[in-house]
């Protein structure tokens, strides 16, 4: 008992001091990696304020000698890429608009009333997850493009998400309803409620934090879809942001696979427009961005 | 109970019990009536824009169908032209499958490593966690552009870097070797985005008594990980592995602005050969076939690693008993 008293407190010590040499070391690691994923970051943004050739230069400029904030400005006058924020801002909302209404409206259904097949179709509607949308792209591109003849209209990526609003996102609301207490609903029934005030007055009002995490995750979708624009918006006027950087890129010539034209500050500029919306809401709504990766991992 | 008054005449000459099941049903009709309604806009989607579409592509997939002449029935011979005579296909395959064996094993590797980094007492945890995060929130198309000039051969920064030191830096993007594990390394930025919140929520949930009761009996912080961490962690790990797998098999978007599947098709992967199929060549049928391919691949992929679960996903339930 004695020894051991004795003994005791000199590891301890020893252990003490080799946890702080671990911390520094993990905290080090933790910067060094922040400013390797920071980089390219930068580097768009040093890149969209340079001067013509001063991206080829060898070996490169590290910052912007003179930085041309009127490159903002320029690239809007080699294509109209303000016009393709405005195209794809327009798509995200209405998007996400149909999303929210339809999933909610569903979520209710399935978890708030009792139908004969009710299960059934909520197996098949989770089993449509599994589904890789590749698998219905092509038959629904020719009903788009031949037999409703949507195309060029933003009919075809906005449309679709007034039916459901995909099956994650009905998903969530039914969980979300469901763990409502059934009393509210009792007593709104007794006050004369009916199920679509209660719906409408109650339920959405509760939600707000499902709704906003759900719009943060379509407007995601929505923004960066490169496929959906590809294929029902050809014509040039339409682009969204993801179509009108390639375009933007073709009509600067210069494609970084090959040597570059003296114009790529500019795709640099753009780039960095395309991307200054979703890091806005990320930083504004950054707890229901994590909320809503954390509740697609809580699903599996 | 008021409303039972004022039943009907003919009501009342009904045994009771029948009565009540009459207004029940009526209730739970005017109930089913509801439910349905508002399902209704999701059953129609179902129907218009998933269920029809799957079974017309199956169909096609059976058929010679290049749009805009009709369709042919051909039977399976888009399923054999696409191992028999199509070079593409065998290559598109290959290229996707080393895409998937390095990137997900290595995303998992390096999102469960800053999920580490960030599970401890750290100043500053939510701006790290943000800077991490942001590449993920990144349109690919943009990181792809950013990528094309960090990795230039000839005057990006990686490149030139290694020429000051005496290294003459590889092709990357335009290098036949290369360009896989540069697009790998693309995927590889994003991995501090929802993969990485994942395992730290399942990092966050892990019961801190465990590591206390580890430390009386002395292990040691490898010993931890391994026998703590890991373990607790697995379903965490299981799930991002799935859907890890599922999303590489899809990769598209970073290929398609970076290489267009180049150089000789060293980046040509399954989707771009199915949309290179549908969308240029207009070949629905053989597309269609792709497809379903495709869907059959991934649906494989996802059964082999639901068996194999039991063998090393840990989930507490089953051992809750002791």
């Amino acid at each position: 008992m004695a020894a051991l008293s004795q003994v005791g407190p000199a590891p301890l010590k020893a252990k003490r001091k080799q946890i702080s040499l671990f911390a520094i070391a993990a905290t080090a690691l933790t910067v060094l990696l922040a400013l390797l994923f920071f980089f390219p970051l930068y580097w768009a943004i040093v890149g969209s304020l340079k001067r013509p050739n001063e991206l080829q230069v060898i070996p490169p400029l590290l910052y912007p000698p003179q930085p041309q904030w009127s490159n903002f400005v320029e690239v809007n006058k080699v294509i109209p890429f303000y016009r393709y924020l405005w195209n794809t801002l327009v798509i995200t909302v209405l998007g996400s608009i149909g999303g929210v209404i339809s999933s909610s409206l569903v979520g209710y259904g399935f978890s708030s009333f009792r139908f004969r097949g009710r299960t059934f179709l909520f197996i098949i509607l989770l089993a449509t997850m599994v589904l890789p949308s590749e698998v219905t792209l092509i038959p629904t591109y020719i009903l788009f493009i031949n037999i409703l003849g949507w195309g060029n209209t933003i009919n075809p990526l906005v449309i679709p998400s007034f039916f459901g609003g995909g099956a994650f996102s009905i998903f969530l609301f039914r969980q979300f309803f469901a763990s409502i207490p059934k009393d509210l609903n009792d007593a709104a029934k007794i006050d004369g409620c009916g199920p679509f005030r209660y719906y409408l007055r109650i339920l959405i009002p509760l939600s707000m934090p499902v709704i906003i995490t759900l719009a943060i995750l379509w407007f995601q979708f929505y923004w960066n879809d490169l496929i959906g624009p590809l294929i029902y918006l050809t014509d040039q006027d339409k682009a969204t942001i993801t179509t009108g950087l390639l375009a933007l890129r073709s009509t600067l010539g210069g494609s970084f696979s090959r040597r570059g034209q003296a114009m790529d500050h500019l795709l640099m500029a753009g780039s960095l427009i395309g991307m200054l919306p979703s890091i806005l809401i990320f930083f504004a709504l950054q707890r229901y961005f994590i909320r809503g990766v954390i509740m697609t991992g809580v699903k599996g | 109970m008021q409303q039972s008054q004022s039943t009907p005449l003919s009501a009342a000459t009904l045994p009771r019990p029948a009565l009540q099941k009459r207004k029940q049903s009526r209730v739970a009709l005017l109930e089913e009536l509801w439910g349905y309604m508002f399902i209704m806009p999701w059953l129609l989607g179902f129907l218009i824009f998933t269920l029809g579409p799957m079974v017309v592509s199956l169909y096609w997939s059976f058929t010679k169908y290049e749009f805009p002449l009709p369709a042919k029935w051909i039977g399976i011979q888009n399923f054999t032209n696409a191992f028999a005579k199509d070079e593409l296909f065998p290559r598109a395959l290959w290229n996707t499958t080393y895409y998937v064996i390095f990137s997900v094993p290595l995303g998992l590797a390096a999102s469960l490593c800053l999920a580490l980094l960030l599970d401890r007492k750290i100043a500053g945890r939510a701006i790290w966690r943000t800077i991490y995060y942001i590449p993920s929130i990144t349109p690919i198309v943009v990181s792809a552009f950013l990528f094309g000039y960090l990795f230039q051969p000839e005057y990006g920064l990686i490149n030139s870097t290694l020429t000051s030191i005496g290294i003459k830096g590889p092709g990357w993007f335009n290098s036949v070797t290369w360009v896989k594990p540069t697009l790998i390394l693309l995927a590889l930025w994003g991995a501090g985005g929802p993969t990485m919140i994942i395992f730290l929520a399942g990092l966050q949930n892990i019961p801190s008594e465990l590591y206390e009761a580890a430390e009386v009996d002395g292990a040691n912080r490898l010993r931890k990980f391994w026998s703590i961490t890991l373990p607790m962690l697995s379903p965490t790990i299981f799930f991002n592995l799935v859907t890890g797998i599922i999303a590489a098999f899809k990769i598209f978007t970073a290929a398609y602005v970076a290489t267009a599947g180049g150089p000789a098709y060293a980046s040509y992967f399954y989707v771009l050969h199915m949309f290179n199929t549908f969308f240029r060549d207009l070949n629905m049928g053989y597309a269609s076939a792709l497809a379903w391919l495709l869907f059959v691949i991934i649906m494989l992929f996802t059964v082999i690693q639901l068996r194999f679960a039991r063998r090393w996903v840990y989930y507490e339930s089953e051992t809750a008993n002791f």
